[in-house]
């Protein structure tokens, strides 16, 4: 029995195994590597000797940490509640001003482009600047507390939720927005009847993730003296008092967890009763 | 001859860029009649319903709804003559979170300004306004239940009531039966039929559904790319008239 033999398939060429780069790609590879090796010679990576002494250091942190010192915790507790207020109070704040901005910020709202690039112009400044800065800043303007720990988060939400909120209100669907136009509606009529309760789902959910922003940042805060659990931390490390620091930062602990929870737990119940109802 | 409710000559048409949907329509609507615009998509129904509101930019002709010129209407003018035009869209316009009551306050919020926004801050008198509008479309006791827990076609008579609570002289509705089963779509069409009668609303209707065109209204006009091709009472309308306007596009 003759067999016949299956014809041999056309070479392919399937070129280098390894591609010479692109220049961008070859400027990014090269940057990146000089700023490690630069990094390295001022000392900004972490070397190996470092991580050895620092367990070192670590463990005696830890042995003199333990066990948690409680005879501070009435004042502990007190700046706890201190802090988790400012977290509060600040978000609220921040989502009040970040309604008109955001209205004014979205593309279907504003009342002219000239006024939407200053608000977005605005809202993007907001979000570049860190919130610890706004701290430092706010602590020069209006003095050492919780106040400027409050005026801090309020304008790092404000632009956070700012930018989210006017996004949603750019993807509202025009149906809802000309179906009110044709009832005689101005445009407060249309935003208030249309526009905000479409996108209050969203609001709410970003504004839970603001407020969890903010109580961890509400702990930051207080380290450059904008009031809180922040300036009581600082103080037990400064003081070498590290069994009350770690009261506090149990303390903290639980407080933020608990806010996460609790968000999470608003943003599920919202998103349930949204897919449930859309 | 009485003046018309609407008045269309050469009308053009279209989007902002200046291609026109409309390419000359001339249309006059009597008060009190029941007018289904037929054909097929892209024809100009939506188009020259929304026109009719100033929602679309008009390019030439003349355009005269309840007596007013809408292409010379200054803004204030324009808002008063939306206020007392009901105009149902599909189900998609209204608010789902918000309860039956609340979405059919709404319809009132070109007289009521912001105050008509929410139930609570609404007067009494508009309250009762929207209570008797889902009354006339047989929704009273969904008042207080979220708009989106109701079924397609219920949605679809809160979004007759919420025009109702215009309190109109014309009422024009963009497809108000697309997407529902059978039976809602011929409960819509006999509801909106009847309240027209009732209440001496003058009715123009987008349809895609040709059996409801020459069912529940006087006459039928067919659009085609962007022209009137059609224009008889419905009773006069054969079928393989209809079917002409869908098979030139097909």
């Amino acid at each position: 029995m003759s067999t016949v033999k299956a014809p041999r398939p056309p070479e392919v060429d399937l070129g280098p195994r390894w591609g010479r780069p692109s220049l961008p790609v070859f400027i990014l590879l090269v940057t990146g590597l000089g700023l490690v090796v630069h990094g390295m010679v001022q000392g900004v990576a972490v070397s190996p000797w470092t991580m050895i002494s620092g367990v070192g250091n670590t463990a005696e942190f830890v042995g003199e940490a333990f066990p948690p010192n409680l005879d501070r915790a009435g004042p502990v507790a007190a700046a706890m509640l201190v802090t988790l207020e400012m977290a509060v109070v600040g978000t609220l704040l921040g989502v009040i001003l970040s309604l008109p901005l955001s209205i004014l910020a979205a593309r279907n709202t504003t009342p002219h482009p000239l006024i939407y690039g200053a608000t977005r112009g605005l809202i993007a400044f907001l979000r570049s600047v860190p919130d610890l800065i706004w701290g430092i800043i706010f602590v020069v303007t209006v003095g050492l507390g919780p106040e400027a720990g409050v005026l801090a988060i309020a304008v790092d939400t404000a632009g956070f939720c700012g930018r989210f909120f006017a996004d949603r209100i750019e993807d509202v669907d025009p149906d809802v927005v000309e179906g009110l136009t044709s009832t005689g509606a101005g445009p407060a009529g249309v935003i208030v009847g249309g526009v905000l309760p479409t996108v209050m789902p969203a609001f709410v959910g970003t504004s839970m993730f603001a407020l969890e922003s903010a109580t961890r940042s509400s702990v930051v805060l207080g380290v450059v003296g904008a009031g809180g659990i922040g300036v009581e931390l600082t103080t037990s490390m400064q003081l070498l008092r590290y069994d009350e620091a770690l009261t506090i930062i149990l303390a903290i602990f639980i407080v933020v967890l608990a806010v996460e929870r609790l968000a999470a737990a608003i943003r599920k119940q919202i998103g349930a009763s949204t897919a449930q109802e859309f | 001859m009485s003046a018309a409710a609407i008045n269309l000559t050469g009308l053009r048409a279209g989007f902002g860029d200046g291609r026109p949907v409309l390419k000359g329509v001339d249309l006059r609507v009597e008060a009190g009649e029941v007018v289904a615009l037929v054909g097929a998509n892209g024809a100009g129904k939506t188009t020259l319903l929304r026109s009719l509101v100033g929602l679309v930019p008009i390019q030439d002709g003349t355009l005269a709804v309840d007596g007013v010129s809408v292409p010379d209407a200054s803004r204030g003018e324009l808002r008063a003559l939306r206020c007392r035009v009901g105009f149902a869209f599909q189900r998609s316009a209204l608010a789902p979170r918000l309860t039956v009551l609340h979405n059919v306050l709404h319809g009132g919020l070109g007289r009521n300004g912001v105050r008509g926004w929410s139930p609570a801050t609404v007067p009494e008198s508009e309250r009762q306004l929207a209570v008797r509008c889902l009354d006339r479309v047989g929704l009273r006791v969904t008042a207080r239940q979220r708009l989106g827990a109701l079924s397609g076609g219920q949605q679809q008579r809160v979004m007759l009531a919420r025009a109702l609570m215009q309190r109109p002289r014309i009422l024009l509705a963009d497809e108000p039966v697309a997407s529902l089963d059978p039976t809602a779509a011929q409960q819509i069409m006999r509801l909106m039929v009847e309240i027209a009668a009732d209440e001496g609303i003058t009715v123009v209707t987008a349809l895609h559904q040709i059996d409801y065109a020459q069912r529940f209204t006087d006459r039928i006009v067919g659009l085609s790319a962007g022209r009137v091709t059609l224009d008889r009472p419905a009773k006069q309308c054969e079928v393989p008239d209809l079917n002409e306007l869908y098979a030139a596009v097909a």
